[in-house]
């Protein structure tokens, strides 16, 4: 009996473990062969490790990658990828592509013509100096009828925001232009209290990476006529949340008192935050600049300080200005043919503001209606065109956009291929439209 | 006469032992360039085991390194000749290269390489980029690729 136990373990021993000193000894012996096999084995594209095919696919156009999602499964998955939507922004825009394009919105005059969407796309007669380069009209986007009527809207851009862009009207919209995705946002349904009006809306547009939300906030100044003469003034904001697609009422405080300047021109969006500019009285009545900001995350406003830009409110005018890649709150203040721009250094210390430069004398400017590159100013000139100035070269360019405009404005065309489309059976209401070529 | 060139010693999966100028590498491969200035590396001794890099694929990419560690002078159009004729490989040989240049983080070769890929896809219908690409398996189901030809039938 022990002997048969004995020999139980003896072929154990056999069996199990004497092939596998054997099988050290001849893998170490064909180490080098198997190695030479695993990279003889066929590489695919399909194999490459993600980050790899990653960085190739962000060097493509937004609309190339439109279709590569349809090339095999793996390619599918890695580009619906919220990391690579966020990543293929950054990287695209900013590494790849060294010529900045300008989204125009306009409405001609007379104003019963369309408001028009065009790109003017920036060519380099020299690729290698990038010396020359000039912008020209390229191509347009026509919405839908619906959402282009003579009304007075789309007077602003706000965005890029990630890539999408809000237009406000009626309805407002949001959009991407390099998915040509559009997207009608409900009407808000409160009523305003004791029958009063809405004097003015103030909005401002934004992305909370908290919630991953795009977040559409509006400041409505209500007056009431109480009796006979006397009017009561007071303040309700509501939020438009993408996510939901629906509008609910804020508690938020605004820091009173404000009064808001009706048009903010230049999308200003800084630290999660979108800003208005804005001015306060003091006991002479004398009027001092203000920053009202609404914070995206919190959904909490701020008042930010602003020290004495300008003397003559008359014969000068402010706009606020994105800084440093949008890190910091910036203003330019501009009179007859010269300009100051002011920065907020810290953007959590509103005794930080320094002035960085002043500009003149410069013939063309009128209107500051966008901004496009760091120090590259988008003005409206006295004869209604779009002209670009370079602070660091002095030069004035004038961009082709052809007719005079109402309200133009513009801003740094930015390629996305972040989707509006959300998971909920409500915001369907996306609608694709093309770009065509101009002319 | 100045110090003579130092050379460092480069390990293929083959085993097959490359030797390169020192400066070569340095400039082009952030990891072999950590590992000199880290003292990782022993002149009299080492030699640096590339397990996942075979023997053809090295000697092309010691190739680019020395030309343009010698050539970096030229002119822009002679460099970028010289480039295309360099990555003139079949797909099977770019991925290797791909695969080497990331491995060693050469970074001009690895935007170089991404470049020619993405060229190759830039403009191309799906059935093409397959086809270039040898892309047996997409990974739909025959129902979704049905339904894919359908909605896009001008990517196809």
């Amino acid at each position: 009996m022990l002997f048969l136990y004995f020999l139980v373990f003896l072929l154990f021993f056999v069996v199990i473990l004497l092939p596998r000193k054997s099988n050290e000894i001849l893998s170490s012996k064909l180490a080098l062969s198997r190695t030479k096999s695993r990279t003889k084995e066929k590489v695919s594209i399909e194999h490459l490790p993600e980050e790899l095919l990653s960085n190739i696919l962000s060097r493509l156009p937004s609309k190339e990658l439109q279709k590569c999602k349809f090339v095999c499964k793996s390619w599918f998955h890695l580009i619906k990828d919220p990391h690579f939507v966020t990543k293929y922004y950054v990287v695209y825009n900013n590494h790849i592509v060294t010529n900045h394009d300008l989204f125009v919105i306009g409405r001609p005059f007379p104003s019963s013509k369309k408001t028009f969407i065009s790109l003017l796309s920036c060519n380099s007669n020299d690729n290698i100096t990038n010396k020359n380069k000039e912008h020209v009209p390229s191509k347009v986007l026509n919405p839908p009828c619906e959402y282009n009527s003579d009304h007075e809207y789309w007077t602003e851009i706000m965005g890029p925001c990630n890539g999408i862009y809000f237009l406000e009207g009626k309805p407002n919209l949001m959009m991407n232009p390099s998915l040509g995705q559009f997207k009608a946002l409900p009407e808000s349904h409160f009523a305003t209290p004791f029958g009063g009006n809405s004097l003015m809306d103030y909005t401002g547009f934004g992305f909370d990476p908290k919630t991953n939300d795009y977040k559409v906030v509006v400041i409505k100044d209500l007056w009431i006529r109480a009796r006979g003469e006397e009017h009561l003034g007071w303040w309700r904001t509501e939020l438009y949340s993408l996510n939901s697609n629906s509008w609910r009422r804020l508690d938020a405080v605004l820091p009173l008192p404000i009064e808001i300047w009706s048009s903010s021109r230049v999308y200003t969006l800084v630290n999660n935050c979108c800003h208005w500019l804005g001015y306060v009285e003091d006991e002479f009545g004398k009027r001092k600049d203000v920053v009202l900001a609404f914070d995206m995350v919190n959904e909490t406003f701020r008042k930010i300080h602003v020290p004495r830009v300008r003397d003559c409110w008359e014969e000068s005018s402010a706009t606020l200005v994105p800084r440093d890649e949008s890190a910091r709150i910036g203003m330019v203040v501009h009179s007859v043919k010269r300009y100051d721009v002011w920065v907020m250094k810290d953007y959590w210390n509103q005794e930080s503001w320094v002035k960085v430069y002043s500009v003149g004398p410069v013939e063309v400017i009128s209107t500051l209606v966008g901004i496009c590159g760091r120090d590259q100013f988008l003005w409206k000139n006295n004869n209604e065109e779009l002209v670009m100035y370079e602070a660091e070269s002095g030069k004035v360019k004038c961009l082709q956009v052809f007719g005079k405009n109402d309200s133009l404005r513009a801003a740094r065309y930015m390629e996305s291929i972040l989707s509006l489309h959300r998971g909920n059976e409500f915001s369907g209401q996306c609608v694709s439209i093309d770009w065509v070529h101009d002319r | 006469m100045g110090s003579p060139v130092k050379k460092i010693m480069l390990c293929s999966s083959e085993k097959e032992i490359f030797s390169v100028e020192e400066q070569v590498m340095v400039q082009h491969s952030v990891i072999i360039n950590n590992m000199i200035e880290d003292g990782s590396y022993n002149h009299e001794e080492s030699k640096i085991p590339l397990d996942c890099v075979d023997s053809k694929t090295l000697k092309k990419v010691i190739d680019y390194c020395t030309h343009h560690t010698h050539h970096h002078n030229d002119n822009q159009e002679d460099l970028e000749a010289w480039d295309a004729q360099f990555l003139n490989v079949d797909s099977n040989g770019l991925y290797d290269l791909l695969m080497a240049a990331n491995y060693l983080e050469i970074r001009n070769l690895l935007d170089l390489i991404y470049g020619t890929i993405k060229n190759m896809i830039k403009g191309k219908k799906i059935d093409e980029i397959r086809r270039i690409f040898n892309i047996k398996d997409h990974g739909f189901t025959p129902e979704e690729e049905e339904q894919n030809r359908k909605e896009y039938p001008h990517f196809y």
